[in-house]
């Protein structure tokens, strides 16, 4: 018997996935089918009658955006909502803005495999001289943050090692207080938290590519713990596409 | 010498809006035209330069849409949203979802000019036989409240909105102000005029003349007591402005000379 279920949900696509660029913290918004992804989410929700207390969600609007979408679905507009850079998406760091090409003819084609094969090696830096230095690490949103806390690049590991305490020290207290509680994130900012609940290995994590816009239900026991694996909403066409493909991906890359 | 800037913004049409039919705590969003009262509001801002610290706005979804929408324009979706039942629309009793002529067949013209235009006349409360009482109390909204349900308002004078309002403002607004935090507040037409009356400190009965044209941010530059520096200003170009000012004055006109 669940104790909590919690709603996950990861932006769809973004003005800079249609042109296969690094984003991270790039603020890119979303493409017009990420919007209809967003908007096909909230209908999910809405048509299983799901109700949330407390939604969380990070600085960049595409994952902001996903979040009113849904909440514009299911008529609960009035949701408090907080926003935290811990649930940005990676920093890319030097590659932000690149295209796959691009990082390619630059960094050779070996180097890429690496990056995207290891867990805690970080792509090169976004120092000053970066297009999207002034953009990014100056914006306003992270005035707060101390220079520890800013990256100028980040590994998966780093990702999670930074978006983890947001999750046990702000969510998991308002889930054990039994909120009902939505997250609307970005693809590795919810590893970070699927690494966490599941006991994921680092390679388990690294396979894993989460939907988009389909939202994702894990049912927890009072430890926190999952009762089974996740759960997608949506029509059983979507629904069956969205397994297929994760399956497929612990399969594919070898 | 203007140490703090605080804008004001009254959201635009919701459905209701265009039936001239007193909205008040019944949920409606935005019609089309409040939409994009909300999103040419967040261009403007833009165009102007502004930054937002922190959005306030009620528990009714018309005044958060027109937030987002304004936040959308300025690519300030990051910014954070606090929401309260605090800065709700005044609760017109039994006088929700009544249109201006239908409540001055009802009541005669008289009567419900008082209730509009008094400070502290309070409109007959809602009962629970009112075709909208069980949508409004029965709303999940009202039981996250820092008050208990059973203690939110069945009417309100303008003076009882301020009652509620000006407690929330002390506790968790003026402190975000006077952190030098710039403070958007997303609302309605009775709880922006009710701050408007104490940020100003207008009398009982001038407030009764004073009306907020719909979708215009309205920018108080008030000194460090929090008091206006200056008249308030309504942003925007002028011809926008008073086609904006006429339009709501227009409405209050709008009972047929029965």
């Amino acid at each position: 018997m669940a104790a909590y279920k919690l709603v996950l949900i990861r932006h769809g696509e973004s003005c800079w996935n249609q042109e296969n660029r690094f984003c991270g913290w790039f603020d890119a918004d979303l493409s017009d089918t990420g919007e209809h992804e967003a908007k096909r989410g909230g209908q999910a929700l809405k048509d299983a009658g799901y109700e949330f207390d407390i939604c969380y969600t990070s600085v960049l609007k595409r994952a902001i955006r996903t979040l009113w979408f849904v909440l514009d679905s299911i008529d609960q507009m009035w949701l408090p909502v907080h926003r935290t850079w811990r649930l940005n998406e990676r920093h890319y760091g030097g590659l932000t803005g690149l295209n796959k090409a691009e990082t390619a003819a630059i960094h050779g084609e070996a180097q890429v495999k690496i990056w995207r094969r290891s867990f805690d090696t970080p792509p090169p830096c976004m120092d000053e001289g970066h297009d999207f230095y002034q953009s990014i690490s100056k914006d306003r949103r992270y005035s707060d943050l101390t220079e520890d806390q800013l990256p100028s690049c980040e590994s998966l590991k780093d990702t999670i090692a930074r978006a983890l305490p947001f999750w046990n020290e702000e969510i998991v207290p308002q889930i054990k207080e039994g909120k009902r509680v939505l997250i609307a994130a970005h693809g590795n900012s919810l590893r970070g938290i699927v690494k966490h609940l599941e006991g994921m290995s680092e390679e388990a994590i690294m396979e894993l590519n989460l939907p988009t816009g389909i939202p994702i239900v894990y049912e927890l026991d009072k430890n926190l713990k999952p009762l089974g694996p996740m759960q997608f909403l949506g029509d059983e066409e979507t629904v069956k596409k969205a397994m297929e493909a994760v399956a497929a991906q612990g399969k594919a890359k070898k | 010498m203007s140490k703090y800037k605080l804008f004001l913004l009254r959201h635009g049409e919701g459905a209701w809006n265009k039936e001239n039919r007193f909205c008040s705590w019944v949920d409606q969003k935005l019609s089309e035209d409040g939409l994009k009262e909300a999103q040419d509001c967040g261009r403007l801002l833009k165009e102007q330069g502004y930054k937002f610290d922190l959005v306030f706005t009620s528990l009714l979804s018309r005044s958060i849409q027109t937030a987002w929408l304004v936040l959308e324009a300025m690519g300030q979706e990051w910014v954070p949203v606090i929401k309260s039942w605090r800065l709700n629309e005044r609760h017109y009793g039994s006088l929700i979802g009544l249109n201006r002529a239908e409540m001055a067949k009802e009541h005669g013209e008289e009567q419900v000019k008082v209730w509009r235009r008094s400070y502290n006349v309070t409109p007959p409360p809602i009962e629970e036989s009112h075709p909208y009482f069980l949508e409004i109390y029965n709303d999940r909204r009202y039981t996250t409240c820092d008050v208990p349900k059973e203690n939110l308002p069945r009417a309100e004078s303008l003076k009882e909105v301020l009652d509620r309002l000006l407690p929330y403002w002390d506790s968790t607004v003026v402190p975000e102000i006077k952190q030098g935090r710039t403070v958007l507040i997303s609302a309605h037409g009775n709880s922006c005029r009710a701050l408007l009356k104490h940020l100003e400190g207008i009398s009982d009965k001038d407030i009764a003349s004073v009306t907020l044209p719909t979708g215009i941010p309205v920018l108080l530059e008030l000194d460090e007591n929090l008091k206006p520096v200056k008249p308030r200003q309504l942003l925007g170009d002028q011809v926008k402005i008073q086609a904006a000012i006429k339009k709501v004055e227009d409405q209050g006109k709008a009972i047929p000379s029965t």
